[in-house]
């Protein structure tokens, strides 16, 4: 009888483990089966150690997971997927509104990068780029007021020559309407001329009394 | 008609990403059992069970399908199993070899069920193969946990770790000869 240090370590040296296991657990083929079932009966290492086997087994089914906690696991979704979602869950309003507003604050963002502001004065409403005034003034850091100072100037100047063109332009409407003026009070004054010979063919009497005590013809000479 | 595992893969990579939650409720059981059989302790395998479905979520588009998504999601579970135990290292064996169960219980029913005779007798078997298995080497240990628990084929357990089933097959065996042997050396010492 083997002493128990053998019983655990006695080698199985038949050099059929393999089919041992396929057998043990019943993934032999009918021809395996067969022919380790025919070993056994020859094999007294192999025949204990396929009970010891058994009741490993029987020993390891005592271990059951009796519970397996829910895998809480939060997917990440692309994040195309989550933005049309998102956005698919607001009135088409509310996305028209949103649209206009992203687009605003694209707008003020770039407007941010390129320096500019805005000055609403006055009721007057001026757009400085930094960046560009920096550029005409050589870039030699000169303040915001210098910058606003160069524009209003450059504004002012712009201005006054539209006046004055404008002025020139009035004075040449003026001529041009006094030039006609002129012009129809010529005619109407020749017509009353002619209106008063003819007046005068018909009753000399009239312009003799208008005659007495004034030499100077009023009809003949209207001005 | 229940979805296969390949079929909800696809809608999942369509764009379906509610799809994959059939898979972590259908493989969700097999992994954590899996897990908290290679470490031994419940909080490691619910970490490696997120971990698990978390990482194939990621990688889905890298499994090619050749091989069965159990196979692959056990292959990831195992390499998370795997990289716990290395960091535990030595304090792991050091745990099991001297009965030190701090932290290292595997969580019993309640405590009303713990009164009765036979519960207790079968936790107490319970703990004892617990610890025989921890004390194995972890190739032996992955082998013995998928045939044992998991019932899968020598083939299947080839397909995962990647080895041949004679591979398989001589692992198993030497397993549960060193299994045989620490239970008998544990039941002598009570």
């Amino acid at each position: 009888m083997m002493n128990e240090k053998n019983r655990f370590n006695a080698p199985n040296d038949c050099g059929r483990k393999e089919d041992l296991v396929a057998y043990l657990y019943d993934e032999a083929n009918v021809a395996e089966r067969a022919s380790f079932k025919r070993h056994l009966d020859d094999c007294e290492a192999c025949r204990q150690e396929l009970k010891a086997f058994e009741r490993v087994r029987d020993e390891l089914s005592a271990w059951q997971v009796g519970f397996a906690p829910r895998a809480e696991i939060a997917l990440q979704r692309g994040k195309f997927d989550v933005l049309r979602e998102l956005v698919g869950m607001f009135p088409r309003w509310v996305r028209g509104a949103a649209l206009a507003g992203a687009a605003a604050v694209m707008m003020l963002i770039a407007m941010s990068i390129a320096g500019a502001s805005v000055n609403v004065r006055n009721g007057d409403f001026a757009v400085n780029f930094g960046r560009a005034a920096n550029a005409e003034t050589g870039g030699g850091g000169a303040s915001s007021e210098a910058i606003e100072r160069l524009v209003q100037t450059a504004v002012a100047r712009e201005r006054e020559k539209i006046e004055q063109e404008h002025n020139a332009q009035l004075t040449s409407f003026k001529d041009q309407l006094s030039a006609e003026q002129q012009a129809q009070l010529e005619a109407v004054k020749a017509a009353l001329r002619r209106e008063i010979q003819r007046a005068n063919r018909q009753n000399p009497s009239i312009r003799s009394f208008f005659a007495q005590g004034d030499n100077d013809d009023p009809w003949g000479d209207v001005r | 008609m229940e979805l296969s595992d390949d079929q909800i893969i696809e809608l999942t990579l369509a764009g379906e990403t509610d799809a994959f939650s059939l898979l972590v409720r259908r493989w969700e059981r097999p992994i954590y059992g899996l897990s908290l059989r290679m470490l031994g302790r419940d909080e490691d395998a619910r970490d490696v069970c997120q971990e698990t479905f978390l990482a194939a979520f990621r990688n889905l588009r890298k499994f090619r399908g050749d091989a069965k998504f159990s196979s692959w999601l056990y292959r990831i579970a195992l390499n998370a199993c795997h990289s716990r135990l290395r960091k535990q290292g030595a304090a792991v064996e050091q745990s099991i070899d001297h009965g030190d169960e701090d932290g290292r219980r595997f969580e019993l029913a309640d405590a009303e069920a713990e009164a009765m005779p036979e519960r207790m007798q079968r936790d107490e078997r319970a703990t004892l193969v617990r610890k025989a298995l921890q004390a194995l080497p972890a190739e032996m240990r992955q082998v013995i946990v998928m045939k044992e628990y998991e019932e899968m084929t020598f083939a299947e357990i080839a397909e995962v770790l990647q080895i041949p089933v004679s591979t398989v097959k001589s692992r198993v065996y030497t397993g549960l000869q060193q299994m045989r042997a620490r239970l008998e050396k544990m039941r002598g010492a009570l």
